[in-house]
């Protein structure tokens, strides 16, 4: 297996050139002048500006010879400094985040995994566990009841779904607000006295023994997780489903019956753990999708994380964060993809990786 | 219970949430009016979004208002945050927090809560100023020199004291920082004269040098250019004054001053002991023409205001909290605010969904947020009391809350500018054939005053205002807004919609120069018809709209008559601009400082920023120009009246334009928000002053 890890882990810069070079090829679409606009503010009323971004970013130049630009730095022609450069650890600047690109990503992961964290619990819990439960009350009322709800979940925009929640949740009856803390623990957080350790409130909030704040930020985080959850609950619930479903019909699990073992003996013991190793790759793979942002969750609500920063970065086009995201979520991606990989291999023995 | 119940419980829970969300939502029990937007929105206006750009910029890619939520009964929120005044704008953040760079409304309108020039507007009136760090001022006969007497007893939130040399410095800095794009162009006008109105300080230093480019300009000659600067603005520690030494008379000089970008001053010492420059002429370019992110005040700052800027956390908030050791002791004006701010903490958030911002809203958690035009008719229903400029209020929905200003003047116009001479070099499409052949139009097509008066005759101001601007407009009179010096208080705008006038113009043109009106002329323009292409940036839909409308409105006079409405990049278009392409442009203008002179320069002036790709023709071009030099250089305000009167009259005579359009601006507030005054001049009157503000249950 440590072979196999090690393999996988050397691929992975070709990986993310491959994906870096897709982007850069795609934004090449773009003239040089569409992507100075977002340099120049004032286009009507002085001339010339475009020009002058174009020409200090080397805007005009050859795509390949932007990418190694932006891959090993740029020589200033004023300064003859080398500046930027990914491979030199700069990702360059934010427009849209108005500091480092990697900057910007330190400051938005914790808010996205965060939410990605706790909505994983209702997300895979329930879904889960209504998986099992349709899967083992096949055909029965409450299977077709599942069935349909998770379809419809399944097709609920989020956008509509998560402002629906947000009018009454909020808007009407003050339960549960949107963004990440009050603006009373907004205040505190930001105070001396508490101390930001892994900047997910929830934690810091425990670690710092401030209850009230805990109380607050997951207060904050109801409507988001219920939104994830939702559309994810739905996709987990069919999957298990389906998965268990197939499990049972092994004989090892007529067996367990014949044995005499209890049904839940049978089921929780015998069936699932089987039956949930298709579950792994899936969820792990939903997974990965929240730590790399949700967009329309994290604009409905306010949650700035890595979602809402790649939506603004990209409507702004704002290249060089976009490629900054997609270097880090390709690279979480890939992490993620080993992690799922191994983790399939220890729970299903008969998985060798080589 | 047994296991069965529970998920029957369960699945009908979620069955029974499923068609509640599905179902059509209550009508509001207080609703008045139900309105249709008809409008397929898309905006994040541009007044807001970019100052200095284009009046209407805009571009989202959230489908609006389709996802509108949905409309339950009004009930009034908890009071919430007592000493916080909490604000949701929708577009955009700074670029920046230093003043000198800035050059859009985001930025300029927080700082002007941390920042402060020697005078600032007297409440809500744009012509009258009162003193602010300076105490008084004088103004020699000639009008070009300026001697402010500065006042004692000022600190900076940093600790620092005002001093005569701080101003000074916070003028030379920002004239020799001068980043390309930015907003001084206009203050090397006011010092240097209109020649050296350049795009940045290495323009002007060239120009400055005698030199082609600034990569010609010597050492020397770059210390000489420093040095021109620093004599513009002299400070006298000992004597306590600042006196600015103009190009010429600049009547408009308090306007310009009370702009942070020339006016808002810094604290010299701190300044340096932070990395910024020193005031050494030998070393000025080293801190010239920076990118936002290159200058020490991007996210901090040390300013005199009544606010004090806490943190900025891009994409999360902007927070200022009141200075307490703010030296004002003395009502601004009659019930005015002194002392230190009343509203303790100010946190800004930009929201882009409206949605969020509405729940914000209903929630009390926010006191202000901004509503775009289309969904203005969604807050009616909230309104508990509408005020207008005057402030005089009236009672909107008695199961309301907010409070409301409406009505009121926004300092932008939106004109179809028409291309006197349009560029047929190397080709141009947007003309077609280039000739009067029913296929196309020649370059001078609008040059033809008829053909100008035609077109303004033909389009349906009224449909403008009320479809694409949802009622919450007017139609523009000239280049100068209402409400300002030389707008003609009382004259309706000279032309209607009247089909009929447009085609008796159009009858009355004589295109192919014959000396034979149209209307008699079988080769002229009402027989031969004619086709260009008229371009609006994509995803500008008020644009689109105004172009649409002048399009049915021409074609409807006669079959031959054929305009195509074409969407472009917005950056594509520019260039077509710049180029003197397009037979018409819709673009708009949105003042940088509130004197007519910004307007009629602009618009009129044949080196304005509109006003050369208007192109018009040298003889009316040389009237133009003679009214806006002689209103930019007369002092005397009844005599400016004249002359701007006359530029707004004889601008709507000659038909330079199609004058469409003036937004009018709707500011919603919390009702527990006092003492909201709007003033046109500031960038976002809801939080661009918060010392006036006040938060009371």
């Amino acid at each position: 297996m440590a072979g196999y890890i090690l393999r996988r882990l050397l691929i992975m810069p070709l990986l993310l050139i491959g994906v870096t070079l897709l982007i850069f090829v795609m934004l090449s679409a773009l003239t040089p002048y569409e992507r100075a606009s977002l340099y120049v503010q004032d286009i009507p009323k002085r001339q010339g500006a475009i020009e002058a971004v174009i020409e200090k970013y080397g805007l005009d130049e050859p795509i390949h010879v932007q990418y190694i630009n932006w891959m090993f730095g740029r020589r200033d022609a004023d300064t003859g400094m080398i500046e930027g450069g990914v491979l030199r650890g700069d990702l360059g600047w934010s427009k849209v985040g108005k500091s480092s690109v990697a900057e910007v990503l330190g400051r938005r992961l914790p808010a996205t995994l965060e939410l990605a964290l706790w909505a994983a619990i209702p997300m895979l819990g329930i879904g889960i566990w209504l998986g099992v439960l349709a899967a083992v009350r096949h055909n029965t009322a409450s299977d077709q009841v599942l069935r349909v709800a998770s379809i419809i979940a399944w097709s609920i925009p989020t956008f509509v779904f998560g402002l629906i929640m947000l009018m009454i949740f909020y808007a009407k009856l003050d339960w549960f607000p949107p963004e990440r803390l009050s603006e009373w623990a907004l205040r505190e957080v930001q105070s001396d006295s508490f101390h930001a350790i892994t900047r997910m409130y929830t934690i810091d909030s425990l670690l710092n023994m401030r209850m009230d704040i805990f109380a607050d930020s997951l207060r904050h985080l109801v409507l988001p997780v219920l939104t994830l959850a939702l559309l994810n609950w739905a996709f987990m619930l069919r999957v298990t489903r389906s998965s268990m479903l197939e499990t049972m019909r092994h004989d090892y699990v007529r067996q367990a019956r014949a044995k005499g073992l209890h049904e839940r003996k049978v089921i929780w013991r015998h069936a699932v753990p089987n039956g949930l190793i298709p579950v792994i790759t899936v969820g792990g793979l939903v997974l990965i999708g929240l730590l790399n942002g949700v967009v329309i969750t994290e604009t409905v609500f306010n949650w700035p994380g890595m979602g809402s920063f790649m939506a603004d970065a990209a409507l702004s086009l704002d290249v060089i964060s976009v490629l900054g995201v997609t270097l880090f979520s390709g690279m979480i991606l890939i992490f993620g993809n080993l992690l799922v990989d191994v983790l399939y291999g220890v729970v299903d023995p008969r998985v060798r990786l080589r | 219970m047994s296991h069965k119940r529970l998920m029957i419980l369960i699945a009908l829970g979620v069955i029974a949430s499923m068609i509640l969300a599905g179902c059509p939502q209550p009508e509001p029990q207080v609703v008045e009016k139900v309105v249709t937007q008809e409008v397929p929105v898309v905006q994040t206006v541009v007044v807001e979004k970019e100052k200095p750009v284009e009046v209407e910029v805009v571009v989202t890619a959230t489908p609006e208002p389709t996802a509108a939520p949905p409309s339950l009964p009004v009930v009034s929120p908890p009071f919430k945050n007592g000493d916080t005044y909490v604000v949701i704008t929708g577009a955009g953040e700074p670029e920046t927090l230093d003043p000198a760079w800035t050059y859009e409304s985001a930025g300029s309108s927080i700082e002007a809560n941390i920042y402060e020039g020697l005078v600032w507007f007297d409440r809500e009136r744009t012509d009258s100023f009162i003193p602010a760090l300076a105490t008084d001022w004088k103004i020699n006969d000639a009008g070009d020199q300026w001697v402010f007497n500065i006042r004692d007893g000022v600190s900076f939130h940093q600790g620092g004291t005002l001093e005569p040399h701080d101003v000074a410095y916070t003028t030379y800095r920002a004239l020799l920082q001068g980043r390309i794009d930015g907003p001084h162009w206009m203050s090397y006008d006011t010092f240097f004269g209109p020649e050296y109105a350049v795009a940045s300080v290495e323009d002007f230093a060239a120009a400055l040098s005698g030199k082609e480019s600034y990569d010609e300009v010597t050492p020397e000659e770059l210390v000489a250019v420093c040095e021109a600067v620093k004599s513009k603005i002299v400070a006298d520690d000992d004597a306590g004054t600042v006196t600015y030494n103009l190009n010429t008379a600049t009547p408009w000089f308090l306007s310009l001053l009370a702009q942070n970008f020339l006016g808002g001053v810094v604290d010299q010492e701190w300044m340096v002991e932070n990395g910024d420059w020193d005031g050494d002429c030998a070393t000025w370019q080293n801190w010239a023409n920076p990118a936002a992110s290159e200058t020490i005040l991007l996210d901090q700052a040390n300013g005199t205001g009544p606010y004090m800027l806490d943190h900025w956390t891009p994409g999360e908030e902007i927070v200022l909290t009141a200075f307490e050791d703010y030296w004002r002791d003395e009502p601004m004006w009659e019930g005015g605010p002194s002392g230190p701010a009343s509203i303790k903490r100010v946190v800004i958030k930009d929201i882009s969904e409206w949605g969020t911002r509405l729940a914000m809203l209903e929630a009390g958690d926010a006191d202000y947020i901004y509503v775009p035009p289309p969904y203005r008719p969604q807050l009616e229903p909230y309104v508990h009391t509408w005020c207008n400029q005057e402030e005089e209020c009236s009672e909107g929905n008695a199961d309301g809350y907010l409070l409301a200003y409406r009505d009121l003047p926004s300092p932008a116009i939106t004109p179809a500018q028409f291309n006197w001479n349009i560029n047929v070099e190397g080709g141009n499409p947007f003309i077609g054939s280039g000739e009067l052949d029913g296929n196309g139009i020649p370059a001078d097509f609008f040059n033809d005053i008829h053909i100008r008066r035609a077109f303004n005759y033909c389009f349906d101001f009224q449909a403008m205002i009320d479809d694409a601007l949802s009622g919450d407009g007017i139609q523009a009179q000239g280049p100068i807004p209402a409400g300002m010096l030389g707008y003609l208080e009382g004259e309706a705008p000279m032309f209607t919609y009247d089909p009929a006038r447009c085609e008796e113009e159009f009858k009355l043109a004589d295109v192919d120069k014959d000396g034979i009106p149209a209307g008699e002329d079988d080769d002229d323009v009402w027989s031969k018809g004619f086709y260009f292409q008229m371009s609006y940036n994509t995803g500008n839909d008020t644009r689109l709209l105004a172009s649409e409308i002048l399009k049915a409105g021409i074609e409807a006079v006669n079959p031959n008559f054929n305009v195509v409405v074409v969407g472009m990049p917005w950056p594509v278009l520019l260039n077509s601009r710049r180029a003197g392409k397009l037979p018409i442009y819709v673009g708009g203008w949105q003042e940088d400082y509130h004197d007519p002179h910004n307007w009629a320069h602009a618009f009129l002036h044949s080196q304005g920023a509109y006003g050369r790709i208007v192109n018009m023709d040298p003889e009316v071009a040389a009237v133009f120009d003679d009214l806006v030099l002689k209103g930019a250089t007369t002092t005397d305000t009844e005599d400016r009246r004249v002359i701007y009167e006359e530029l707004q009259r004889k601008a709507q005579e000659e038909a330079v334009n199609i004058w469409m359009y003036q937004v009018l601006d709707r500011w919603h507030l919390q009702p527990w928000m006092k003492g909201f005054y709007n003033n046109p001049a500031y960038s976002q009157p809801p939080y661009n002053w918060i010392y006036a503000l006040s938060k009371q249950q």
